[in-house]
């Protein structure tokens, strides 16, 4: 293997890197512990793939890479490599993203760990395979069947790539969920300057077990009321999962009691530790009296936009959701009622929703298509009032 | 005069079922309780430990249910990504022994792609299917199985012509390529042990029946008749040098509308390196 | 009369099995869960030694289901081929004690 020039020295890599999204999305995940990763190519999320390919079987504790059949395949066998105590992860773009929502209700029904990335592009269908766009934001929470919601983390530069990446595995590992990171394709191939941190710096969770069944997170003791701990497969405690309805054995039971009980104790686990996940960046927002909302490369646009109002001397700030789901509607609602909203994104009209929904007011949109972030002019313009 | 213990009863394999999910959901006369039992005791006679080296996988459909029932770690994916879930599983932790454990819709309609893809990349899999011809659960409509001219409520004038899966596993490379009916229990856990040894994908097309739907319309009532049917019809094959045996002519099942099943040949038709 | 239609006499039943002495020296058990039978008569048409049949009488789950003639010889041909796991065979000291 070490003829093969693909194939790099078999470290982790470690301090300051200069390279782009998806190089930071893979290298954090087997920084995280990755063991496997199974996927389909797709642009823009490939490079994700191709760079573990040249290196999780390759590190010092050398991981499983699979290019499946599918999407379909890729998302099931993570999920059954995940109920092997191993952390897994597939990376995909819209049409997969699609695929992959059968094997995601699965997921969350089955509390299994694992993470998704989405490096979105424009859609519908195959749209626009190599411009980025915001438009799996609403799938990412209602896009299986049945109620559920899948933690939903948004980076909107390389270092956050890396960090979230981090983030999403650990918060899988601690609520037993799967959970997604929200890039585009703006960040997967932007390059920029990241920190690889320390080992000893960073916070690496492991989910829980019959022998452990008290893990914490960030401080926190996780309940295990909430959170079953997990049995997996070839231990000592039976493991059992089923996309039926089940007790708390994993075994089907269909009755009513156990189907609401089930249902609400799923929900509950993710509310209950919304705490912990990433906060939002809240950029000049006390004093100001208008406020962009934007997720992603979009709020880089957005950010620049209201530092050209600023010096024009409008009071302008902008809100960025690094946590899509759940939404952060408590401090939404407390840092920005009254103020004058603007939503971008580039969507026809997605993050508008919630925004409007928590805020009960009337909410300003730019809902930008053209397969690039939105100008920081057009941006500037609709917050000076000039359209 | 003696006292019975009667809390020591239970069934021989009683340790290697999840006694408390039974009785089960399957319909009086089905196979595949039977495939259960021969698969149980194949395992024991490989020398595992159900408990401990075995993940059953299964998909859905009555066969789906099979995971539930046996007292091994188990899992129960979503129809048609029970070899996909198994082939995540096998790599996650290659000292497990994965066998998937599902029905002739979920593994060659919805499932046919993982199929082939796994046979092709010799994933490490044991995968018996229980082959029963049709759609048990939802109905018994019709399946990549179900043969021409056979009434099911969805082929209302005709069927297409069905997969032959012993053909198809030696076309798609499975290592090791076996058919028995469900009736063969006694020499069953024999073929299970060896497709548990076997490295590579090994598939068993394990002809099975579902009385009360597919059966009652088609040529077997029962489960009494089914059996009878199976041993009546099936045909051992005689692997020859030329390899004959192998041609789709003399590995295809043959059935007849209101006879039930004609001819099935049966046997190992290819034998893979042992593990 | 047809003999293999006559029930053995040994038997022990409680609310889910019915227990037979079978074998020359009763030395063996053969156990119907009526729980678990649900009436297919698969056993009674493959025992090779016709040493059961299926009885009149419905159990509380609404099935009939087989009744040993005392020819059986634990061959476990109809354990193993049960769909519902409700046969089964054991050696009598396993499962009995001498009444004291
Ligand atoms: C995605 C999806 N489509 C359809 C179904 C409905 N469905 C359940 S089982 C089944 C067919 C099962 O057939 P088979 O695998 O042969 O199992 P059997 O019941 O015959 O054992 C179908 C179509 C489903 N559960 N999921
Ligand atoms: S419907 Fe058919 S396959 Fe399903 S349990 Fe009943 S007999 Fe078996
Ligand atoms: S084979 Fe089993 S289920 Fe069928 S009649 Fe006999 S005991 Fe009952
Ligand atoms: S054990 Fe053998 S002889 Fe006894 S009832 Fe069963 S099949 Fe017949
Ligand atoms: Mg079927």
């Amino acid at each position: 293997m070490s003829e093969n020039k693909l194939v790099e020295e078999p470290r982790v890599l470690a301090g300051p890197q200069f390279n782009s999204g998806n190089f930071a999305v893979a290298e954090a995940a087997l920084f995280a512990g990755l063991h496997g990763y199974f996927g389909y190519p797709i642009t823009p999320s490939t490079t994700i793939m191709e760079r573990l390919a040249s290196r999780l079987p390759y590190v010092e504790k050398p991981g499983a890479f699979l290019q499946a059949e599918d999407e379909i395949a890729s998302i099931t066998a993570v999920i059954g490599c995940s109920w092997t105590r191993n952390k897994a992860m597939t990376a995909t773009s819209g049409p997969g993203f699609s695929l992959m929502q059968e094997g995601i209700g699965l997921a969350t029904f089955t509390e299994t760990p694992l993470v998704v990335v989405n490096v979105m592009r424009g859609g519908p269908s195959t749209g626009l395979p190599t411009f980025p766009a915001q438009q799996e934001l609403m799938q990412a929470h209602f896009g299986s069947h049945g109620d559920y919601m899948v933690p939903t983390f948004a980076p909107n530069n390389v270092q956050e790539c890396f960090d979230l990446t981090i983030e999403a595995f650990n918060a899988s590992e601690a609520l037993r969920t799967p959970v997604f990171v929200l890039t585009d394709q703006i960040l997967s191939t932007l390059k920029e300057r990241f920190l690889i941190p320390k080992k000893e710096n960073i916070e690496l969770v492991n989910r829980s077990s019959p022998d452990n069944p008290h893990i914490t997170w960030k401080g926190e003791t996780i309940s295990s009321n909430l959170v079953l701990p997990m049995n997996c497969f070839g231990e000592e405690s039976k493991a059992f999962a089923t996309g039926l309805s089940h007790d708390d054995t994993g075994h089907v039971d269909l009755s009513a009691d156990t189907y609401e009980l089930l249902m609400n104790r799923l929900k509950e686990k993710i509310l209950t530790y919304q705490h912990l996940f990433p906060k939002p960046e809240k950029y000049l927002i006390d004093d100001a009296d208008t406020v962009v909302v934007a997720y992603g490369s979009t709020a880089r646009s957005a950010k620049y936009a209201v530092n050209s109002a600023r010096k024009k001397g409008i009071k302008a700030g902008l809100y960025r959701l690094r946590t899509i789901w759940p939404f952060p509607k408590d401090d939404i609602i407390q840092s920005l009622r009254g103020k004058r909203i603007i939503v971008v994104e580039m969507s026809s009209g997605q993050l508008i929703w919630p925004v409007e929904r928590y805020l009960k007011q009337d909410v300003e949109h730019i809902g930008y298509l053209r397969g690039s972030v939105p100008p920081p002019s057009l941006i500037r313009k609709k917050i000076e009032g000039v359209n | 005069m003696v006292t019975i213990k009667f809390d020591l009863l239970g069934h021989n394999n009683e340790v290697d079922l999840t006694s408390r999910m039974l009785p089960h959901i399957w319909c009086s006369g089905c196979s595949l309780g039977t495939n259960v039992q021969s698969f149980i005791r194949g395992a024991i006679s490989a020398g595992l430990n159900l408990d401990r080296e075995v993940v059953m996988v299964s998909g859905i459909g009555c066969t789906g249910r099979a995971s539930g029932y046996i007292e091994a770690d188990g899992f129960h994916t979503t129809h048609g990504r029970a070899i996909a879930f198994a082939t995540g599983v096998k790599l996650g932790n290659p000292n497990l022994e994965v066998v998937v454990f599902s029905g002739d819709g979920d593994l060659f309609a919805i499932g046919g792609n993982h199929f082939i893809h796994a046979a092709r990349r010799k994933e490490d899999l044991t995968v018996i299917c229980t082959n029963n011809s049709t759609y048990g659960l939802t109905g018994g409509q019709a399946s990549p199985t179900t043969f021409e001219n056979t009434y099911t409520p969805t082929t209302i004038e005709k069927n297409d012509k069905p997969f032959d899966l012993v053909n198809l596993a030696l076309g798609a490379g499975a290592a090791f390529v076996a058919r028995y009916t469900s009736a063969h229990y006694k020499i069953l856990p024999r073929i299970i042990k060896e497709a548990l040894q076997t490295k590579g994908m090994a598939f068993i097309d394990l002809i099975s029946g579902c009385p009360a739907i597919y059966g009652k319309k088609n040529g077997y009532p029962t489960g009494e008749i089914m059996v009878q049917n199976f041993l009546e019809s099936s045909v051992d094959i005689v692997p020859d040098d030329e390899g004959t045996y192998l041609l789709p002519e003399n590995t295809a099942v043959h059935f007849d509308q209101g006879k039930g099943y004609t001819k099935i040949p049966v046997g190992i038709f290819r034998r893979g390196e042992k593990k | 009369m047809d003999t293999d239609s006559i029930p053995n006499e040994n038997i022990q039943s409680n609310e889910r099995f019915d227990v037979y002495l079978v074998g020359n020296k009763h030395n063996r058990i053969f156990a119907v869960d009526r729980n678990r039978c649900k009436g297919c008569k698969i056993c009674t048409s493959i025992c090779p030694y016709n040493a059961i049949f299926m009885g009149k009488v419905k159990s509380h789950r609404g099935f009939i289901y087989p009744i040993e003639n005392g020819k059986c010889t634990a061959c476990k041909q109809c354990v193993y081929i049960c769909p519902d796991f409700a046969l089964s065979i054991h050696d009598a000291a396993d499962i009995t004690e001498e009444a004291k």
